[in-house]
């Protein structure tokens, strides 16, 4: 796999994450179909998103945007459960992480384009507060 | 009855974190946590909705989100590290990932929100189907 290619794929995935819509769940598949194996590509997705996102949580703190209210219950039961499940998936087949990751995305396109359709009002609401 | 003697006992606490709230979030956190553990990535997308849900404005709940997902991330970026990571490939992609950050949150405001999440998503279900092909 060249320097380039992979450098291209990550500008790709990273725009996306910094246009805040989980560039993430695109950097993944963009890595796989161009054949870096799925476990890997997991790995780097995690790695590569730390120091971008470090930097931008330090800007959002700044700015006040942080609920502390809702971080520590959100955050807490997140990171004991990833762990977890970081261990479960390094003894999971990559075919069923694979085919587990598609299933996940196809449920979330589906689940943005429907509130898309029926929450035009509701969002363009909730953009103004 | 108990539970409404209750909810009265403590009106203003019932008000700010209701309890229904506090586990809604705990389970929306396990949730994500393990997606994020699980995939490698894409915890951010079930904490939002559930900030969002929990009524926080959008720019702090995507604010939030992000403070979920990092020490998830760091958690689960460890262990998938002693499995082996090439710095070889990881060091292009990180650049890449970097640079393509700062892309996108420049040209952010210049784009149509909508318009360009519908297209996120149908790019999201192809990457889907091709996924679930051999």
């Amino acid at each position: 796999m060249s320097f380039l290619i992979l450098l291209l794929l990550g500008v790709c995935g990273g725009a996306l994450g910094g246009m805040g819509m989980g560039g993430g769940t695109l950097l993944i598949p963009l890595l796989t179909l161009a054949g870096v194996p799925q476990k890997l590509a997991q790995a780097l997705n995690l790695l590569s998103f730390l120091p971008m996102s470090a930097a931008a949580l330090a800007v959002h703190a700044k700015n006040g945007l942080l609920k502390k209210d809702a971080l520590l219950p959100l955050a807490l039961p997140a990171a004991l459960f990833s762990a977890l499940f970081a261990l479960l998936a390094a003894f999971l087949p990559a075919r069923a992480l694979r085919t587990g990751f598609a299933v996940f995305l196809l449920f979330l396109s589906l689940a943005r384009i429907r509130s898309f359709l029926r929450g035009g009002e509701k969002g363009r609401a909730a953009q103004k507060k | 009855m108990k539970t409404r003697k209750k909810a009265n006992f403590f009106p203003r606490f019932h008000k700010l974190f209701a309890v229904k709230k506090i586990f809604s979030l705990l389970f929306a956190g396990g949730a994500a946590g393990a997606v994020n553990g699980l995939f490698g990535g894409g915890g951010g997308m079930i904490a939002l909705p559930a900030l969002e849900r929990a009524g926080y404005p959008v720019r702090a709940a995507h604010a939030t989100a992000l403070a979920v997902v990092l020490p998830a991330s760091l958690v689960s970026a460890a262990v998938y590290f002693f499995g082996g990571v090439p710095l070889a490939v990881l060091l292009p992609v990180s650049l890449g990932v970097t640079a393509g950050g700062l892309l996108g949150a420049a040209l952010l405001p210049r784009l149509r929100e909508g318009l360009l999440s519908v297209l996120f998503s149908l790019l999201m279900f192809a990457a889907g189907i091709r996924m679930l092909l051999p």
